[in-house]
């Protein structure tokens, strides 16, 4: 199918924002993801359930849906996802509220991927 | 087609009258067309500057653009503000602590920015409360209120809070002298027991903190304004007296007989010596600290129990007296640091005094005289020149960078324009109604902006809509870019613009504060994520440890809450995006509502007074789902055994 969204093949699958190549992830750091946890609590559990569909999507099985970057990119930069991604446009319209910038640092934004992977039932 | 010549005919008919109409009006249209795009900003575009203008007896902060004169905060200083909860909620209460209690008000008179090296650095800005004698501190990262200093042994703090060259200190001097210590006596017995006094603050130049760190004991007159000096004359400061007559009824007479009063000269290095030295005796006296503590962000207050105090006869050196006509109001020192300017509200001259003529006198001893101890130099001695026909009612100066003053004068209601050194008026501008202060953009400082001078004005009268008998205040924008100064624009105000602080914006919007760090917030009731929401209760008091991020309040349904209970809703905005505030309102709440910024925890109380059912909500509008940003809270007879419950989506 055309590309007529204006985004890069990249940005369409892996999202807009500072990762803009594909990351190399191995084994799963269990530290890095009970860090990942605690911020997964702090900044994105008032909205995000992880079995649960709450004021976002549930996010057990975030991974299975969306690419890695992909998360790291909406997480540190919601506001252009939500007005240029057709993927995070068609949640917006489903879902009605906005995603938050909630101040994530790429550290932070790492550990919640590394949370995610942990808690994937296809890990 | 007939109808169309007939409008042609009517329309050459009209021409010649469009023509005189349209000539009359043209020079003046072409005025206000410049003016109005002097002050115009583009929708989306910033002023190229702030202005900092107090709120008189509102008793706090504005801020305002220039030149478009668009007001765009409103600071809560001296007064309690329920829009945003300041001085109701736990968090803020102890700002507003004094020796005489609890005090929700006060009257704002002169806003001073911290300076470094004798310019505007952009970190704080000091305010004096006038009524029940204060000086705050706002920090100007996030324009918020973070200290308050009590003044003890004043009344009517109005000589302040005037910072040195390097905001070493902010000077205070008090308007009303009084028995020192305060005590029970007779009014008649003024001349024998009533003092005034002089205090140095100083500042902390990392944390700002605020100390008072000496009083000097001066002769009872009332103190009035006060500036420091820079450059050459840095080290000093200088502080304009009245009622040197030492009158204590009708004042309006029995303090504007003597011909001259005083501008008292501190030299503050030698006051400092003197109290290292020991000179300083400790007395004992009441007044409250109250500042933001840096990591909790909650308000705290220590009562001080004494302060030093240096009696000038103990003290050579330190304080001169200038005599100065006639009760003057403002005493302003010229960005050379040379030239001291009063205000002689009575005088029919503008006195300048030379700060190099007042160092020679004081080495050459010309003195005429001392009261207590301070030795009077001789005016002549003193004076570098003065202003003639300066406008009725001078009261205060500002300068520009190509050496030039402007005074206002309430009298007259006009700006009088003249040149330092030749004394000579080069222009003057009427001003509608009764100016007070007035202010050129950093004319206070060594390297003033210029441009624009804000006429702060005491009277409104016919100026905008009428209102009835309450009106609003306001202010005036004058260009002083050429060599005629032009009127620009009105502006409304709030309270009264007592006086107001210009700087250039970029020195405050190169670092300044979006929001406040979730991981940073160190209030002990905060709630760091919606899983840890919970309520708590010990005997009646309950405590509800509250989330609010869009759109939701977590918990938002709470039972168990009893008629007799203390209810805390300590509630923590979990934004971390600029401009997310959350608001916070319980039907029946009976102190205010909270505003809460992101990544902050405000605390209101509410003892509920009948069982029955109690909406809350988000008063601030944050998003597509702001109405459903609410919740239920099931008040319960004093002795009923229902359970303490809470949660939100189950």
């Amino acid at each position: 199918m055309e590309n007529t969204s204006g985004l890069s093949d990249f940005q369409l699958e892996n999202g807009i924002g500072p990762v803009t190549e594909k990351l190399t992830l191995g084994e799963i750091d269990l530290a890095k993801a009970s860090k990942g946890e605690k911020a997964f609590n702090e900044k994105c559990a008032s909205c995000h359930k992880l079995d649960e569909k709450y004021v976002g999507p549930a996010q057990r099985d975030v991974l299975t849906r969306r690419t890695p970057e992909y998360i790291v990119n909406m997480i540190m930069n919601p506001d252009e996802m939500g007005k240029k991604h057709p993927e995070t446009k068609k949640l917006l319209a489903q879902y009605m509220t906005q995603m938050p910038y909630q101040n994530v640092s790429m550290q932070e934004a790492l550990d919640i991927l590394e949370y995610f992977r942990s808690v994937n039932p296809k890990k | 087609m007939q109808k169309k010549i007939q409008i042609l005919v009517l329309a050459v008919m009209l021409l010649p009258l469009i023509f005189i109409i349209g000539c009359g009006k043209s020079s003046s249209s072409l005025d206000t067309g410049d003016a109005a795009q002097r002050v115009y900003v583009k929708p989306g575009e910033y002023d190229e500057f702030y202005s900092f203008m107090s709120g008189g007896f509102s008793g706090q902060l504005s801020v305002y653009g220039i030149p478009s004169g668009r007001l765009f905060k409103v600071i809560p200083v001296f007064s309690q503000n329920p829009e945003t909860g300041y001085g109701y909620t736990e968090e803020t209460k102890a700002m507003l602590n004094t020796s005489h209690g609890f005090i929700p008000w006060d009257d704002a008179h002169h806003p001073s920015l911290s300076q470094s090296d004798g310019l505007a650095d952009g970190k704080w800005i000091f305010i004096n409360a006038n009524n029940t004698p204060r000086i705050a501190r706002i920090d100007l990262k996030d324009f918020e209120t973070a200290e308050i200093l009590e003044i003890p042994n004043s009344a009517g703090n109005h000589g302040s809070p005037f910072t040195t060259e390097n905001s070493e200190y902010v000077v205070a001097s008090t308007r009303f002298s009084l028995p020192i210590p305060n005590q029970d006596v007779d009014i008649k017995s003024y001349k024998e027991n009533f003092k005034g006094t002089i205090s140095f603050i100083k500042v902390n130049p990392e944390s700002g903190r605020m100390n008072l760190e000496f009083q000097i004991l001066a002769p009872g007159f009332n103190y009035d304004l006060a500036r420091a000096g820079k450059g050459p004359s840095h080290g000093w400061a200088f502080f304009t007296s009245y009622n040197s007559e030492q009158a204590n009824t009708l004042l309006e007479i029995n303090a504007s007989k003597n011909d001259k009063d005083f501008i008292a000269a501190v030299n503050w290095k030698k006051a400092e010596e003197y109290v290292k030295a020991g000179k300083a005796k400790a007395m004992p006296a009441d007044y409250y600290h109250n500042y933001v503590d840096e990591k909790t962000r909650v308000a705290k207050s220590e009562q001080m129990k004494t302060v030093m105090v240096l009696d000038p006869k103990d003290c050579p050196g330190m304080i001169y007296f200038l005599p100065t006509p006639k009760s003057p109001h403002g005493v302003d020192v010229d960005p050379t640091g040379e030239y001291i300017v009063a205000g002689g509200k009575l005088a029919t001259v503008l006195p300048v005094h030379s700060f190099s003529k007042m160092i020679k006198a004081i080495d050459g001893k010309k003195f005429d005289g001392e009261i207590d101890g301070i030795p009077i130099l001789k005016y002549a001695e003193v004076n570098a020149g003065e202003v003639q026909n300066p406008g009725l009612g001078p009261l205060h100066t500002e300068f520009d960078e190509k050496g030039f003053a402007y005074t206002s004068a309430f009298i007259s209601s006009e700006v009088v324009k003249w040149k330092l050194g030749t004394w000579e008026v080069v222009d003057r501008i009427p001003v509608y109604y009764s100016i007070g202060h007035l202010m050129v953009m950093g004319g206070d400082t060594k390297k003033p902006f210029g441009k624009y001078l804000v006429a702060l004005n005491k009277i409104t009268k016919d100026r905008y809509l009428p209102t009835g008998p309450s009106l609003t205040q306001s202010a005036q924008l004058i260009d002083i870019s050429g060599d005629k100064m032009k009127l620009l624009l009105d502006f409304p105000t709030i309270g009264e613009p007592h006086y107001a602080q210009g700087i250039k914006a970029d020195i405050l919007t190169k670092d300044f504060m979006k929001i406040y760090k979730n991981e940073d917030n160190g209030n002990p009731y905060a709630t760091k994520g919606e899983k840890d929401a919970k309520v708590v209760s010990e005997g009646n008091i309950v405590r509800v440890y509250m989330t609010a991020a869009r759109s939701h309040f977590a918990p938002d349904n709470i039972e168990g809450i009893k008629v007799g209970d203390k209810v805390y809703f300590h509630v923590t905005n979990l934004e971390q995006d600029w401009d997310v505030p959350h608001g916070f309102a319980v039907k029946g709440m009976n102190n205010s509502e909270l505003l809460i910024m992101p990544g902050e925890t405000r605390t209101v109380t509410w003892e509920p007074k009948q069982p029955g059912i109690y909406p809350f909500y988000c008063s601030d509008f944050c998003s597509a789902l702001h109405q459903e940003m609410s919740g239920y809270l099931r008040v319960s007879p004093a002795n009923s055994n229902v359970e303490l419950k809470f949660g939100t989506g189950k």
